[in-house]
């Protein structure tokens, strides 16, 4: 044995003991298991700023769970609703106030307010006022007084008579659509059933594999306990946690599929054609380490491992173990005189070749701007090279013997290369039969391609089961409003600016909600007036309403009352009284309801959140914020739209140019016209892939063209693979065979992926590969043997 | 004469003080008891699907010198709601439905706002108690109730008390208090201050809503 093979063998070992070391220490460590499908896409915004205010904001929705408990009588929904929120509780895994409350009563909003009065004043009131039109408030302040609908008012007419201040608390009431608060719980009595809503909020990451788990099992128990209770209750569930959770236990369920199918291929594969256990040996170690290098790598670079990145992993085990099919294989071309140099020799640089070729395509994808595909391309990146490392320098010492057999496999292998002795036949590729079927392939190709259609769905990230998607209708419906997922963010340098251009969205929100294009919406605004605001409205009250002149004494002369009580009631209003401070009013029990809506000091600034209720059109609330400073319209899903269009396009130009580069590269060696004939397969094979999913009205997507990326450094594989084992064709062709038939099936197990965009990367590799594999072997060179002298 | 003297004071007394309001929350009630009891004298009131009438209301507010008294008309269609009409000391209309409060058609309040949940919370106690529908009362209030002292038909005292906050809004009790139907709303809040609605010359009538009384309501 060659001394620089030992040597090889003692430093791949001594690299492989510190893989190990990592891979123990990070497991110490805790993996992190990641399964947020939307992680995987990039950042939208280019305002940094901007884009960590939307991200702290949905990290915080995604924590919110609701709950819905239904029973046909009104007890048993109270019953069942402050059950399941203790158990809830009892948990630990959840944050849920028991009994739920419908929010703190009106004392406490009393008790807030009071110090601030001058300052406050409802929408409506201050329009009336800026506008001179204290007719309108007398006229509703006297029918108040005299007809029933002055009977609501928190605080008592005799400290309010004007109606002002009951005006500002009802504003304020708490109310999610058709939910109602009625002793003490957010109820709605709708088809003959009461509903009562649980709000629950998830403590930890609803994303991390680990904690979904508890989540998931503490809903189930909390809910069999509630069945338990009261058999007659329903309970509709709603929240990210539980999407997250049913796609990664999906996930979980793939990985193990196609893992386990693609080994059993390989192990029957490898078993049939070798026919001994030292081989299937090798494969599997060398693939088994390959993917802990790869998941080492994801988590050492990213902090945490996707579970899609694991899905998509198993597609590594039919294409890591070609280079270990390539150097089993050797063996049989000579089988006496064959020895481990020799091998390495004969395959070494064909490996290494194939090798770089595969990199580079997912090099490629090492640039793509998602972070989703980054991984990827990591995961396979470092699982590749370290399984190529093992068959390089552990093989040569550890494969032992050449097979004493002739596996059926080379025989048929042989078969095909040799044709009759001593007559010669052109190429195959002159042959009429051939030709005719290469053209009639490009015509439907490129009629598919004139007939290729595109997606940009936001859709292709996931698809959640229907069940989960029939409970989110099912809260819609009974709660009678739709919760939507875009949001205003309004940013300010101080708390004061903040809150007054919220204001300013809210005076063209306010117009949208009465032409009926948004339903409503949530701000922190409404209960907390920025200062200059509470200062117009002190202003306003001093002119119109506490003047000698103004209302409080029209009014209160109209009712018959003497001079003395009228001026007590009037300096009985300070209007230099305090302002109402966000201080204040984060710590009033008041104010909880609308608290995840703040997000205080971002860094850069402050900002808070407007949430909107049954948006009509995106668009109308995108103009409403670009009119605005500081204030920036959220609205992830789309914005991906059109970033997944524009980097098909990115991807298309992309793909050119690795065109380009590996075809100099591969001139280098193998001259011009040789390295168009190592191109064509995978460029015919794609331009096929293509016609093939246009001429069945498949759409295509950004997926489909970055795996062509993918196709290029496979397809290349083989196509070098034929060309160097022209001394050799038969076990060339038997290694190549091996290879795309089982990188095929790898790939083609994605296929059966719930995920639209993993089952779009098999529905392309596929076929490709299979396609890339015959162009190669339709376009290999011919023998060497048969070559004129 | 001393008798004589003695006889009018009895029945100015009598009139003057209301027939055991005070203590009336010393007697919790039982809704489906409480329906019994009260067959006898409503059954009339629960024959007509409209009752028409007038109305007076007076508002005790703490530091002023007299209370605010309003006075109009009113009609109460059953399953419909109360057309509320105040001639005096202006006029305005109100009606009063399942929806909400309203004038001339629209809502007094902007629509969707927490003040629309309120008006619409005090409508339909409202119509409830015209209605004396102790099922929707009782899921609102805790009831309390007393007979006069001569038995439930020769009148009545009904107390309610509100379960939780959204509804303590309105008032911090509430005493109805009639024979063959609710004559009397007395309304106190926390701070002492009293609203209270008469009734008188209210009569029953066979006549069913109309279409256009319908389309008011909805």
């Amino acid at each position: 044995m060659p001394a620089s093979i030992l040597l090889r063998f003692r430093l791949w070992c001594a690299a492989l003991a510190v893989l190990a070391l990592a891979f123990g220490w990070q497991l110490t460590q805790g993996l992190t298991l990641d399964s947020d499908i939307l992680g995987l896409l990039p950042a939208v915004e280019h305002d940094a700023a901007a884009e960590q205010a939307q991200s702290i904001f949905a990290e915080r929705s995604a924590r919110r769970v609701s709950l819905l408990v239904g029973a046909v009588d009104a007890e048993s929904a109270r019953t069942g609703a402050a059950l399941l929120a203790e158990v809830l509780h009892a948990s630990g895994v959840f944050r849920v106030t028991v009994p739920p409350h419908a929010g703190a009563g009106w004392t406490e909003a009393a008790r807030l307010y009071e110090p601030h009065w001058p300052g406050l004043l409802s929408d409506r009131h201050r329009r009336w006022l800026e506008r001179g039109e204290t007719h309108q408030l007398r006229d509703e302040a006297l029918r108040a007084l005299y007809s029933p609908s002055g009977l609501a008012r928190p605080i008592p007419a005799a400290d309010d008579l004007l109606g002002l201040r009951s005006a500002f608390l009802l504003g304020q009431a708490a109310s999610l659509g058709r939910a109602q608060p009625d002793r003490g719980f957010l109820t709605v009595v709708t088809g003959g059933r009461t509903w009562i809503l649980v709000p629950a909020e998830v403590l930890r990451s609803p994303f991390a594999y680990r904690d979904q788990r508890r989540v998931m099992e503490a809903l189930a128990h909390a809910e069999a306990v509630l069945r338990d209770a009261l058999p007659g209750a329903e309970l509709i569930r709603s929240g990210v946690v539980l999407h997250a959770a049913a796609a990664a236990s999906r996930a979980a369920a793939e990985i193990t599929l196609f893992g386990a199918v693609a080994s059993l291929v390989i192990v029957l594969l490898v078993g049939f054609t070798f026919r001994s256990v030292r081989p299937l040996a090798l494969c599997l170690g060398s693939l088994g380490l390959g993917a802990v290098a790869g998941v080492v790598a994801c988590q050492w670079v990213f902090g945490n491992v996707h579970v899609i990145t694991l899905v998509f992993g198993t597609s590594l085990i039919g294409m890591a173990v070609d280079y270990s099919l390539h150097f089993l294989a050797d063996p049989l071309r000579d089988p006496a005189r064959w020895t481990p140099a020799d091998g390495l020799r004969h395959v070494g640089r064909p490996i290494l070749i194939c090798l770089g070729a595969s990199l580079l395509g997912y090099a490629a994808l090492l640039l793509a701007p998602l972070p989703g595909v980054r991984q990827m391309a990591l995961f396979s990146i470092v699982g590749l090279t370290v399984a190529c490392g093992c068959v390089l320098c552990l093989y040569p010492v550890l494969a032992g013997r050449a097979p004493t057999h002739d596996p059926l496999a080379l025989r048929l292998a042989r078969r095909s290369v040799a044709g009759r002795p001593g007559r010669r036949r052109p190429p195959h590729r002159f042959r009429p039969g051939v030709f005719a079927v290469l053209l009639a392939a490009s015509v439907f190709a490129a009629w598919g391609l004139s007939r290729l259609q595109f997606v940009d769905d936001i859709r292709l990230m996931q698809s959640s089961p229907p069940e989960l998607l029939a409970q989110e209708v099912a809260l819609r419906e009974v709660l009678g409003m739709r919760f939507d997922s875009r949001f205003f963010v309004v940013r300010g340098d101080s708390e004061e600016l903040v809150l007054q251009r919220e204001e300013a969205l809210r005076d063209t929100l306010d117009v949208l909600v009465r032409d009926g294009q948004l339903g409503g919406y949530l701000a922190v605004s409404r209960a907390l007036p920025s200062q200059r605001r509470q200062e117009l409205h002190r202003r306003l009250l001093q002119q119109h309403v506490l003047a000698g002149d103004g209302l409080l004494p029209e009014v209160m002369r109209s009712l018959g009352v003497g001079e003395a009580a009228i001026e007590r009631a009037r300096a009985a209003t300070d209007v230099q009284a305090p302002f109402l401070h966000p201080r204040t009013w984060f710590a009033s029990p008041f104010s909880k309801p609308l608290r995840s809506l703040w997000l205080g000091d971002i860094g850069d600034g402050y900002a808070t959140v407007v949430t909107v209720v049954d948006v009509q059109a995106a668009a109308v609330l995108m103009a409403a914020a670009e009119g605005l400073e500081g204030v920036f319209f959220a609205d992830r899903l789309g914005s991906i739209s059109t970033i997944l269009r524009e980097y098909r396009r990115t991807a298309a130009a992309l793909i050119m140019v690795a065109y380009g580069v590996i075809l100099v590269l591969l001139a280098l060696r193998y001259g011009a016209g040789g390295a168009l004939l190592v191109l064509l397969p995978p460029a015919g094979a794609s331009l096929l892939v293509l016609g093939a999913l246009g001429a069945l009205g498949i759409p295509a997507s950004l997926f489909n063209v970055l795996t062509l990326l993918l196709l290029l450094g496979m397809g290349v594989d083989y196509a070098v693979f034929l060309r160097e084992g022209r001394r050799a064709q038969p076990t060339a062709l038997l290694a190549v065979g091996l290879s795309a038939f089982t990188t095929t099936l790898s790939f083609g197990l994605l296929i059966l992926s719930a995920t639209p965009f993993i089952r779009a990367i098999g529905l392309t590799l596929a076929p490709g590969i299979a396609l890339a594999f015959l162009l190669a072997l339709w376009l290999k060179p011919s023998d060497i043997k048969d070559r004129p002298a | 004469m001393r008798c004589v003297r003695a006889l009018l004071a009895g029945t100015l007394l009598g009139m003057a003080l209301p027939a055991g309001a005070a203590d009336v929350f010393e007697h919790p009630a039982d809704p489906v008891q409480l329906y019994r009891d009260l067959s006898a004298s409503v059954a009339e009131l629960r024959k007509w699907p409209r009752l028409e009438g007038r109305f007076t209301q007076r508002k005790h507010l703490d530091g002023f010198p007299a209370p605010l008294v309003s006075g109009g008309s009113f009609v109460f269609l059953r399953g419909g709601g109360v057309v509320w009409q105040t001639t005096d000391p202006f006029h305005a209309e109100l009606t009063l439905s399942a929806t909400g409060i309203r004038e001339q058609g629209r809502s007094i309040v902007e629509e969707g706002s927490g003040a629309e949940q309120a008006m619409r919370l005090v409508s339909g106690i409202f119509l409830s108690v015209f209605d004396l529908d102790l099922e929707v009362l009782e899921e609102r209030f805790a009831l309390y109730a007393m007979p006069h002292a001569d038995g439930w038909e020769q009148g009545w005292t009904i107390g309610l008390r509100p379960r939780d906050a959204a509804v303590a809004v309105i008032a911090e009790s509430i005493c109805l208090h009639g024979q063959r139907l609710v004559e009397r709303i007395e309304l106190r809040d926390t701070r002492g201050d009293r609203t209270e609605v008469l009734f008188h010359d209210v009569q029953g009538s066979p006549a069913e809503m109309t279409a256009e009384e319908r389309a008011r309501f909805e």
